[in-house]
């Protein structure tokens, strides 16, 4: 029975993460239909910042601010990347804007990598001090609720404002389609622009709430990239849901995979994938894309 | 294209720059044979050699006269090689991008800190070492791109080489080929010289390989734990954790016959999150958890770890934790069995004057590279330069010039180098060299700002280094145990 | 006048180019003889990666499986099972990249471009992981060391001499390259431009849409494999990262680098890619920050590549002539 909790808790806090990190990848490409290949270094990035912010501040109270100061960092350079790059291939073929993500990617980690050196830079002292709590008779740390909590809070909040605010119907309607909103006077670009912000923020907090459970150091980019497309494909092209869900199936499934299968942990999101492909090959929530 | 060239014409083109393509290149191809461009000249000294014969004439009338015929021949022994005036070309291939450079980021400074100390002094006979940097990122094709341009447009003199297992193991036989002397720091597969490379001629291997490291591991664990019996592993899901785990649970095995593996766990190399690999080996209720993982995975490992209450409910130990550990600084938890391959403080400072003073010059000069003081890799990186120094100084003795590399391997077989682990010394037959492994239990330590090892013990190279040509396994097998 | 003039010209680009590549081995030590394998071996991979992209609009993102797929046949052939016969170890790599290539590309191809890439990435990044996990088949992170193949009774070693190892490459770029022209001008390849101009167009004169695009793929998976399969005995390796999704997007920046709206452009791109490459990871500290520079500015000014912009260039100045 403690066992049983504990996993599902493990499975919960990973499935945290997934949604997290995938989270804004996905909206920036429900949105504007750019798949962001500098997702994964911004995420990185934020990592980082964090990083550097809270052991500066770990002594004082304000160390919490790191967080939201991470995302808001990100957040600009997410704009910086829309106005300045792109913006200029929407109208383009899809293959530029791969090309131009990957780039960007490149660039971006090292600038991470010149600014912040090669070695990792470790935060201990807030994962620790968030204390221990006592669930059925075994220890978990605070600090994974406390992701857990953010997460949902995260979620709901980008919930709330897609689809019970106005602003959220705007973006969806420039989603949908392009041409239309604009001709109902909506100004795209600067919805974009903003979806942006708002994509690139979310990849910056998840790497910095990351940070004090694990470390920011280089690599860490790669890896999230391809956890964020497997979670695209899993839960589908285009849907937040999709990606709520997705991250929640590979979270457990890979939890109970563990305790049960242990060979099988580095497989088990890719026959996932597999799976949800053969049955349902446009993932579990996509929508039927325009011909793209 | 603009006019659709017809396919004739292509053809036609195709088949006309063909024919008269194929006729020079086939002529060129025979010109040029295959490895010409660096012919390596071995000098023999000859000296003078003289014959004495004695001829004995019996006179007719009975008396004897001897009549002694001295030739002498007189080959005039060439001069020893002058020692060249240009500097000693050092190429030096590691990795400075992704995830690997953590390791040997600090690795290169040490270097950089030695080689200039060396040309302060005036360099190795007179000649300064002039360092030339290439990046791999990890990835064998890059590594081996450099590696032949380095030998070949920029005439490297000698390489280093600081890098991945996969790298080593795919430079061996393009090191071999290419007669230039490579010394790989680090690059730790145990099967570089057990199968890639077995009798290697070029190349070198400064860094305790993977085998070892697991060996003496495993024995330290025994020492520190003999009653232990139950054993558990959380270790990175990739070649090196599986085999370095293989090879510690075949030595308990052999020390502790009724020992049993009670929980595996295997997250994947990189991983961010232990939980549930930390909430299953818990639940098995082993006696020792190793945790097979390095670097950040180790740190972020031992982390989630103190918040699931590990290290209150059994003993923990990690094959190379050594230094990782730095990374948790004052919050590191006390009492886990580390090994390493070298230590900052063995042998002490009070002791081994080698050691003290590479660590005071690292950590003036690098104060905030990783926790501030040598690593490992940093010690390697002490040691190639130094044997390389060593070894041209030893061959320069014996002929008296500037040696070639082949007087240089020579030298450097057996050679026994004072470095700041210790001694450490070349084997003969395979290339590979062998120093202390280091153990002990992490300690808090309030003058460094992390935890370090204290007690701490050496276990010596004779006893788990398995003779040159046999396979660990069927050496540790050999063991007698009481 | 300018039509004769722009077609001598451009069969006498051919014959130099092709005597160029000829005298390689004259012109350098053999570094160049890697370099230039490395660089037509690539100029292979990026051809064969154009069928899908430029010729039928399809954009993958995870063809190094197919590469790499090639190369670790081979390596495992040659070292594990001691089966060194040059040709058939080549034809059976190939096999099993077309192979793995009919399957992915067959769950892939009915796909739209977007999730159509995030797929073959995905693909990729499953052999990347199954490579790493079934270490003691395939060597894990390690890799397989790549030994000397055997063609009737001479060994085909890259390491030992390089200069044979060149013109072979240079042989099956050659045979490459005639077989790519043949298929794109083919009423396969017409078909498939088509496709890729307007689907729904082909689809209603009868184009077999999605049968087509499997058909794509299964050839560009062939030549990636080829590619991969020369690569192993060029480096003496075989390593994971050949499945890594950053390894995919060399394929595509060489392509578009050269221009892939143009036969050529993938081979001319990829042999300035990988020259470029390798001298700005030699020289320069902050390669991938150069590196990804060059990917930004391509992807915004050189949309069309380097041949594809001599094209429209030449095209603008033909126009003008009366």
């Amino acid at each position: 029975m403690i066992e049983m909790t504990r996993f599902i808790l493990d499975g919960f806090f990973y499935a945290s993460i997934l949604f997290l990190i995938s989270s804004g990848l996905t909206l920036i490409f429900s949105v504007a239909g750019i798949i962001n290949l500098a997702h994964g270094a911004l995420y990185m990035l934020g990592a980082y910042i964090a990083a550097v912010l809270i052991k500066s501040l770990i002594n004082t109270p304000y160390a919490i601010l790191a967080f939201p100061i991470a995302a808001l960092i990100i957040g600009l350079i997410g704009i910086i990347i829309e106005r300045g790059f792109i913006k200029w291939i929407y109208e383009r073929e899809f293959v530029y804007q791969l090309l131009l993500t990957f780039g960007l990617a490149l660039v971006l980690s090292d600038i991470t990598r010149i600014t912040f050196g090669t070695e990792p830079i470790y935060v201990t002292k807030l994962y620790i001090h968030a204390g221990i709590i006592d669930i059925l008779g075994s220890p978990y740390p605070v600090y994974n609720f406390i992701v857990m909590a953010v997460t949902f809070l995260i979620g709901g909040l980008m919930w709330f404002i897609m689809y019970k605010t106005r602003a959220g119907k705007i973006i969806r309607a420039c989603a949908l389609d392009r041409e239309m909103s604009e001709a109902i006077g909506i100004n795209t670009s600067r919805v974009f622009t903003l979806t942006f912000f708002m994509g690139s923020a979310l990849a910056g907090i998840s790497g910095a709430l990351v940070v004090p459970q694990s470390a920011a150091m280089l690599g860490i980019d790669a890896d999230a990239l391809i956890e964020s497309f497997i979670v695209i494909v899993i839960g589908g092209v285009g849907s937040i849901k999709g990606a709520f869900i997705g991250s929640l199936l590979i979270g457990l499934i890979r939890a109970f995979g563990i305790a049960l299968f242990p060979e099988i942990e580095l497989a088990i999101v890719y026959l996932v994938m597999a799976a949800v492909l053969l049955i349902r090959p446009r993932g579990l929530f996509g929508k039927e894309y325009r011909v793209a | 294209m603009g006019e659709r060239i017809s396919r004739r014409d292509f053809l036609k083109g195709l088949v006309g720059g063909l024919i008269v393509g194929g006729v020079i290149g086939v002529a060129g191809g025979y010109v040029a044979a295959p490895g010409k461009e660096k012919t390596i000249t071995a000098t023999k000294t000859v000296t003078s050699e003289k014959t004495v014969t004695k001829t004995v004439t019996a006179a007719t009338s009975g008396a004897k006269t001897v009549t002694e015929t001295t030739t002498t021949t007189v080959t005039a022994k060439p001069k020893p090689r002058e020692i060249p005036s240009k500097p000693i070309k050092l190429g030096v291939i590691t990795i400075l991008t992704g995830p690997g450079a953590m390791l040997f980021d600090p690795g290169l400074k040490a270097l950089q800190m030695e080689v200039e100390k060396i040309n302060a002094q005036g360099g190795i006979l007179g000649r300064k070492i002039e360092l030339v940097v290439k990046d791999s990122g990890g990835k064998p094709d890059k590594c081996i791109e450099h590696y032949k341009r380095l030998v070949t447009e920029e005439q490297a003199d000698f390489i280093t080489v600081g890098a991945t297992s996969a790298e080593a193991c795919a430079l061996a036989p393009i090191a071999e080929e290419s007669k230039v002397l490579t010394i790989i720091q680090e690059g730790t597969a145990t099967k570089l010289f057990e199968e890639v490379d077995p009798h290697p001629k070029y190349v070198f291997r400064i860094n305790n390989y993977d085998a070892l490291d697991a060996i003496s591991h495993a024995i330290a664990i025994h020492k520190a734990w003999p009653k232990a019996k139950k054993f558990a592993v959380i270790g990175a899901d990739y070649v090196w954790g599986h085999d370095e785990w293989n090879i510690i649970t075949t030595v308990l095995k052999k020390l502790v016959p009724d020992m049993e593996i009670v929980a595996e766990a295997w997250p994947p190399l990189f991983a961010k999150d232990y939980s549930a690999h930390i909430s299953k080996v818990l639940a098995a209720k082993p006696d020792v958890v190793e945790l097979c993982l390095w670097g950040g995975d180790l740190v972020t490992c031992i982390k989630q770890g103190i918040g699931y209450g590990l290290f209150k409910q059994c003993k923990v130990a990690s094959v190379t934790g050594g230094e990782y550990v730095w990374g948790l600084g004052t919050e590191c938890p006390e009492g886990i069995l580390c090994s390493t391959r070298y230590y900052f403080l063995y042998p002490p400072w009070d002791r081994w004057h080698i050691n003290k003073e590479f660590n005071e010059e690292f950590h003036k000069r690098y104060p905030d590279s990783h926790g501030g003081y040598p690593g490992f890799n940093c010690n390697s990186a002490y040691t190639a330069i130094h044997a390389l120094k060593l070894a041209i100084e030893k061959a320069y003795a014996i002929t008296g010039g500037w040696p070639t590399t082949e007087e240089i391997i020579a030298a450097m077989e057996n050679l026994m180098v004072p470095t700041p682990g210790g001694y450490r010394y070349f084997r003969k037959e395979d290339h590979q060299m062998l120093g202390y492994a280091v153990s002990g239990f992490t300690k808090v330590s309030k003058e460094f700002g992390f935890a370090i090892l204290d007690p701490v013990w050496a276990v010596p190279p004779e006893e788990m280094a398995p003779p040159p040509g046999k396979k660990w396994k069927e050496w540790v097998e050999s063991w007698k145990i009481e | 006048m300018w039509l004769r003039g722009n077609m001598l010209s451009y069969k006498t680009l051919l014959i130099i180019g092709l005597l160029i590549l000829f005298a390689i081995p004259l012109l350098g030590s053999s570094y160049l003889d890697f370099l230039f394998s490395m660089a037509l071996i690539y100029s292979i991979w990026a051809l064969g990666y154009n069928f899908l992209l430029g010729y039928t609009g399809l954009l993958s993102f995870g063809h190094g499986a197919y590469f790499g797929l090639g190369a670790y046949t081979v390596a495992m052939l040659v070292t594990k099972y001691s089966f060194r016969p040059f040709l058939p170890v080549l034809g059976i790599a190939v096999l099993v990249a077309t192979f793995f290539g009919a399957i992915i590309g067959f769950l892939c191809a009915r796909h739209v471009a977007k999730y159509f890439a995030l797929l073959t990435l995905a693909f990729s990044q499953l052999f990347y992981a199954l490579t790493f996990k079934l270490y003691h088949w395939t060597g894990g992170s390690d890799g397989i060391v790549v030994k000397s193949l055997d063609f009737f009774g001479v060994e085909v070693s890259a390491i030992k001499n390089p200069i044979g190892y060149y013109y072979l490459t240079l042989i099956f770029f050659l045979v490459s390259v005639c077989s790519g022209w043949r298929i794109v001008n083919s009423p396969f390849g017409k078909a498939l431009q088509a496709i890729r101009d307007n689907p729904l167009k082909a689809e209603a004169i009868g184009i077999p849409v999605k049968r087509y695009k499997w058909y794509a793929f299964i050839i560009s998976a062939a030549y990636s494999g080829l590619a991969g399969a020369l690569f192993a005995p060029l480096l003496g390796y075989a390593y994971p990262d050949l499945f890594h999704f950053s390894f995919s997007g060399e394929v595509l920046f060489a392509t578009l680098l050269g221009g892939h709206r143009v036969f050529f452009g993938p081979v001319i791109g990829a042999i300035i890619f990988t020259i470029a490459k390798s001298y700005i990871i030699a020289t320069v500290k902050y390669w991938p920050l150069v590196l990804g520079s060059m990917l930004v500015i391509t992807a915004l000014f050189f949309p069309h590549g380097i041949i594809g912009t001599i094209y429209v260039v030449l095209k603008r100045r033909g126009s003008k002539t009366p």
